[in-house]
């Protein structure tokens, strides 16, 4: 298997499970800017997502690489 | 016919709006002549010549990926549902890692071999003409709701305007002014291809981040933001359900109710999984420059999902406005959710600005789906019984395109909001059961067309079976989900499960009857630029 097709698979896989984790931010507490968290935890999830997805596209070449 | 005000919107607003029409329409006709090719040719008109930048790719992905759907069905379904439509945040971040895992291998093949779209690959991948066929025509289904939801956002906007204007709300002038903008839509598509969508696809981005930033920032500070705005939602939603809903009861916007996380993960990854099955995108990502690029674009398009999130949150914050929420109540349709909290908020010329945002977002990817569906009607339906000059193909596409968004029109027509909405999530489900052939195509070579072929006809009638049950009660379509033992599932994931099993299993059979792969296309070939 090609290195970036894995490293992108297990990004991919990480993704899936931290927002999944429903118990930690499926609740009414309010956070920033008087959201919910349910809400607030999802919108900084799409930072946290798009950090790890380009960090494997800069980082891991497709044909071997580093 | 009602007479109502409606917000801000004079004289000003309407300048604003038809003086931003006229620059977009000028940069549709002059896209043509940028980076000038042969136009004539079905790739130059599709694929922009694949000469775009990663900026660029970045740019159209977003035009294309984030639509009315986006700034008016979410929204609306937010206000008028609650919390469980929130679902469509995850499902923009795992749709981008879908993309990322399959698209740079479909975009190296498509470039070594020519294709144009997912259904040239398979045609090869499998050997099989009709599962070819069976993909481009599942593509071409699902596109029309999608398209004819766009139109549903455009005349939003139209209706809140004309509101405004004449304090009549009159369905017939919408119609007129509807067929008139699509008028030169159909045009400019017609002469500029991709490259216009592309062009104006910038335009349109860059007036939607303006509008969603300065709702997003303005109102909360304005009107006391989310606190205030969940605070008059404990109390109001009850007045909300009944208006829009017909129902009794609190609406549920604070977190999600626990008997929903099935319905709500199902629906995250199953649309995740449609994303980029959808022509459109894969027209979008096949146009890229080069593999690089293209994985660098796609990887940072979850960016665009923060402006989704802000846009689904203003189905909360029109309670922290209650004349905005008193006029939504007083039209009766959630669809006039963004549409009234910018009309009531913001000074008469931005609501011109923002208005012509949302007006073009439907019309942008309207023109950019229509063009994938006339590349896969003429290339892998048409050609494969018709043999086609070049010039006769690229003609006969731009005519498709033409005739198809006439189609999505007519649909609006036919069609009240609230059933496109749903037809729009049936068309997911539908384009989800060509995963196998085109996701597990770029992976594997060991399925048998004629087994893939058998499960994509099962994952199609299991999925329609389960909508037909699943709202035989309603008498009309109101539900995508089915009530399973693990709680209410998203139609799409119960029927491509039935699609990979029978798909599998099928498989299996033909090799132990001695069925072997075709080598039609080498590994190499899916991996590397030859």
């Amino acid at each position: 298997m090609n290195k970036y097709y894995l490293a992108m698979g297990i990004a991919f896989l990480i993704d899936i499970i931290i927002y999944s984790l429903y118990p930690v931010f499926n609740n009414t507490i309010p956070s920033i800017g008087g959201l919910t968290t349910f809400y607030s935890y999802q919108i900084i999830l799409l930072i946290v997502s798009t950090i790890l997805f380009a960090g494997v596209v800069l980082a891991v070449k497709e044909n071997g690489g580093r | 016919m009602r007479e109502l005000a409606f917000g801000n919107i004079d004289g000003v607003t309407l300048g604003v709006f038809v003086v931003l029409f006229a620059i977009f329409a000028f940069l549709g006709f002059w896209a043509s002549r940028w980076r000038r090719g042969d136009l004539s040719k079905i790739d130059e008109w599709g694929l922009g010549g694949r000469r775009l930048g990663w900026l660029l790719v970045w740019f159209l992905m977003g035009a294309d990926l984030f639509t009315a759907y986006t700034f008016i069905a979410v929204p609306s379904s937010m206000l008028a549902v609650g919390s469980l439509y929130f679902f469509a945040v995850p499902y923009v971040a795992w749709g981008f890692g879908v993309a990322l895992l399959t698209m740079p291998r479909l975009w190296t093949v498509s470039r070594n071999k020519g294709y144009v779209t997912a259904s040239d690959f398979v045609k090869d991948r499998f050997d099989s003409r009709w599962l070819a066929i069976a993909v481009a025509l599942t593509g071409v289904v699902a596109e029309l709701p999608y398209i004819a939801l766009q139109i549903v956002g455009m005349q939003a906007v139209l209706a809140a305007m004309l509101a405004g204007l004449t304090g009549v709300v009159s369905k017939t002038v919408s119609d007129i002014a509807l067929i008139i903008a699509f008028v030169i839509l159909a045009s400019f598509t017609f002469t500029s291809g991709l490259r216009g969508a592309a062009i104006t696809g910038v335009f349109k981005d860059i007036l939607i981040w303006i509008t969603v930033l300065a709702v997003i920032i303005i109102v909360p500070l304005s009107y006391g933001g989310f606190a205030s705005a969940f605070h008059n939602a404990a109390i109001q939603s009850a007045t909300v359900n009944q208006a829009l809903n017909h129902a009794k009861g609190p609406i549920n916007y604070g977190a999600l109710s626990p008997k929903l996380i099935p319905a709500y993960f199902s629906l995250s990854l199953g649309s995740a999984l449609a994303l980029y099955l959808y022509p459109h995108a894969i027209n979008g990502s096949l146009s890229s420059e080069d593999k690089g690029k293209l994985k660098l674009g796609t990887s940072l398009l979850p960016i665009y999902g923060i402006g989704l999130a802000l846009l689904a949150l203003f189905g909360i914050l029109v309670y922290a406005v209650p004349s905005a929420l008193n006029a939504v109540i007083k039209l009766g349709a959630g669809t006039f959710v963004v549409p009234s909290l910018i009309a009531y908020t913001m000074p008469d010329w931005f609501v011109g600005l923002a208005y012509l945002a949302i007006f073009i977002g439907g019309l942008v990817p309207a023109a950019i789906m229509a063009i994938g569906v006339a590349n896969l009607l003429v290339r892998n339906v048409i050609k494969e019984f018709k043999s086609l000059e070049p010039k006769t193909e690229a003609t006969l596409a731009k005519v498709i395109s033409t005739v198809f968004k006439f189609v999505a029109l007519g649909f609006v027509f036919a069609v009240p909001a609230t059933y496109a909405i749903q037809l729009q999530l049936l068309g997911g489900i539908l384009i989800t059961q060509t995963l196998p052939s085109v996701f597990l195509g770029l992976y594997t070579r060991n399925l048998n067309g004629k087994a893939t072929l058998v499960g994509w006809a099962a994952g199609i009638l299991s999925a329609l079976s389960l909508v037909i049950e699943a709202n035989a009660k309603f008498g009309v379509i109101k539900t995508s989900l089915y009530t399973t033992p693990l709680g209410p599932l998203y139609i799409a994931i119960l029927a491509l499960l039935i699609n990979l099993a029978v798909t599998l299993i099928g498989s299996g059979i033909a090799y132990g009857m001695g069925w072997r792969p075709s080598q039609k296309i080498k590994e190499e070939e899916i991996t590397k630029e030859m």
